[in-house]
């Protein structure tokens, strides 16, 4: 299907839907925001009640267009997940796959967009940062996710990484004022740029190896192996970068650190699952029948990254740079279930590795966006809570918050009954299975590592005194926080007892791709 | 080896002799005067102003940007209008789309002020 016609609309209607979003929502802020502005620009000749109540809609306005799109767009994904009983329906001379892969992917995606755009309904403002931009950067960096996710030629996911990466680069430095937002935004710009560069430059070697960009038509057996496998590890090394994969992770604990919170657990997230589905689909499509010849290569990184990302988490003070390292970890978990992948095949084999990688996913993400929302509670003025010690204590004043973060904190460990523990007994489960058993084993080991520096915060919380009376007391409305973190709670509860459904879904999803 | 690459070699290497001789000639004959003179930039030019790592207004770069966005309009609409009439109405739509989402990001910067110099 080459033309443009109502199902190749139809095809892309999610994405469609978030970057009209995008746009409709810095419109807004032009229109609502103009008095306001108007007065901050002009200095003293403004009235500052007035200024006040612009931006006091704004701040509520913008978040809620956001929220409306991304259900919007998930209205066209559920039509898209009914209409395709045709599997991998390909549109736009094949730059485009639907399939229910991609679906699961897009939504872990859209939920992480939506529920960072509802914590930021009181935060954004308290942080300085409510403007147009803010919003209309996550959507256009959702949709770049998904086109990413989508894609179904090497153009469409580079495009879909510089989307996605240069409104991540922007929405890092989006605390204009501080100094380090913009540090970090830099640092991360330009390791970016150079891994976008050499992902390009593997695929040009791909091409000329293999003849082709479309997933699919390039597992020819490649007639130049020099260029082949040169191909292969550049591309590699720039998906490693996006998903921050030892030893291309040095701009996560800096960039997670400075940017505003919300922004840190969306680029964890969205960002690395997006980065991920499309390695899998790229893999599975294209390189799995020479994965036998350099499955060495992610088993390396996934080793690397797990010890790594752990071992360093330990000696952290500031919990959005532990947290980051722990992404950096999990990264080395879901790195294991795709080892676990290869070698195998095309068979029965690569199923449950793969649908334990989508589960993974959607239960790093619920964790991961519920324990920086923690850091958005807490904080005051234009900072977040991001001293460790300063949680000490925490249970004898909120004790339904210290709650919810010792539900991330044994989520994000591995302990049952949390969506964290399943989600890594399905990831060692396929790995032991498909014969990876001492992949499996260094999981483990830092799994164990692992709960040191995760429950030292909840003896902090529940065992040590407050160091001061108010340190816990916030100045903000916290209505959109406290949805997001009963949300990302109770999903993890439900994933960690009731997994069965989701893994189904992502069964369902995952045969279809291969 | 053929006679073609033969003449390269010969051409390369009295391209390389003749530059080469005309430097190291104007270094035996020339005068050498020293003076400060001699060492800024444009020795025949105007005199220098300061460094040239100075900062300058950011509006500089806010005009750049949108002077680059605008000039891929055309990098995009030329080839476009070449073969308009092969695309037809889908061809057409698509410019249209193209070019009002432009329409809107002039709109934007124009709102918020970036069009304004001072």
């Amino acid at each position: 299907m080459n033309g443009f016609d109502f199902a190749s609309i139809m095809a892309i209607s999610p994405e469609i839907a978030l970057l009209l979003t995008a746009i409709a929502v810095i419109t807004a802020d032009i229109c609502i925001g103009k008095a306001g502005r108007k007065c901050c620009t002009a200095g003293a000749a403004c009235k500052p009640e007035e200024t006040a109540s612009s931006t006091e809609i704004s701040s509520i306005v913008m978040p809620f267009i956001c929220m409306t799109g991304i259900a919007i767009s998930w209205y066209f994904m559920y039509n898209l997940w009914n209409l395709h009983a045709v599997n991998g329906a390909k549109y736009f001379s094949n730059a485009i796959v639907v399939d229910k892969f991609g679906l699961i992917a897009g939504f872990v995606v859209t939920v992480a967009a939506f529920l960072t755009a509802l914590s930021s309904t009181g935060y954004a403002k308290r942080m300085k940062i409510d403007f147009g931009e803010y919003y209309g950067l996550i959507m256009l960096a959702s949709a770049g996710m998904m086109f990413l996710i989508k894609g179904n030629n090497l153009i469409m996911l580079f495009l879909g990484i510089e989307l996605t990466s240069l409104s991540v680069y922007a929405l890092t430095a989006i605390s204009k004022h501080r100094e380090e937002s913009t540090e970090a935004a830099m640092k991360y710009f330009i390791l970016g740029a150079f891994s976008s560069a050499i992902l390009l430059f593997g695929m040009a070697f791909m091409y000329g190896a293999t003849g082709s960009i479309e997933f699919g038509q390039m597992n020819a057996v490649p007639t130049n192996r020099f260029l082949y496998f040169i191909g292969i590890g550049m591309m590699l090394l720039g998906l490693a970068f996006k998903i921050g994969a030892v030893p291309f992770h040095m701009w996560a604990p800096d960039a997670y650190q400075a940017a505003p919170s919300a922004i840190s657990s969306f680029m964890a997230v969205g960002v690395k699952t997006a980065s991920f589905a499309a390695l899998l689909r790229l893999l599975f499509t294209s390189l799995i029948h020479t994965s036998h010849m350099w499955y060495q290569v992610p088993w390396m990184l996934a080793v690397l990254t797990v010890l790594l990302g752990n071992l360093t988490a330990i000696s952290q003070t500031n919990i959005k740079r532990m947290l980051a390292y722990s992404s950096i970890a999990h990264t080395g978990y879901i790195l294991i279930g795709v080892t676990a992948c290869m070698g195998v095949g095309y068979s029965t084999g690569l199923t449950a590795p793969m649908s334990s990688i989508l589960f993974y996913l959607a239960v790093y993400a619920l964790m991961n966006i519920g324990a920086f929302a923690i850091t958005m509670h807490l904080g005051r003025e234009d900072k977040d809570f991001d001293e460790i010690s300063g949680y000490a204590g925490l249970a004898h004043k909120k004790p339904l918050l210290a709650l919810a973060m010792a539900i991330f904190m044994f989520s994000l460990a591995g302990i049952p009954p949390m969506g964290g523990f399943m989600a890594k007994f399905y990831i060692f489960r396929s790995a032991i299975q498909n014969g990876y058993i001492w992949l499996a084993i260094i999981g483990i080991i830092g799994s164990i590592i692992s709960v040191y520096y995760y429950l030292r915060i909840v003896v902090l919380m529940y065992m040590k005194p407050a160091q001061t009376e108010e340190q816990f007391e916030s100045d903000q409305s916290q209505w959109g926080l406290h949805f997001t973190l009963f949300a990302t709670a109770a999903g993890l509860l439900i994933l960690g007892l009731l997994p069965g459904d989701f893994v189904q879904y992502a069964i369902v999803a995952v045969k279809e791709l291969l | 080896m053929s006679s073609n690459l033969l003449f390269l070699i010969i051409y390369t290497l009295l391209a390389i002799a003749t530059a080469g001789g005309m430097l190291f000639a104007s270094y035996l004959l020339g005068p050498r005067r020293n003076r400060e003179l001699k060492d800024t930039p444009y020795e025949c030019g105007m005199p220098i102003l300061g460094t040239a790592r100075e900062r300058f207004s950011v509006k500089f770069y806010l005009t750049a940007l949108a002077f680059l966005l605008f000039d891929i309009e055309t990098v995009f609409l030329i080839p476009w209008a070449v073969v308009y009439k092969s695309l037809g109405v889908t061809g057409l739509v698509e410019a249209v789309i193209f070019i009002l989402i432009l329409a809107f990001g002039l709109y934007y910067i124009w709102e918020r002020g970036a069009l304004e110099w001072d």
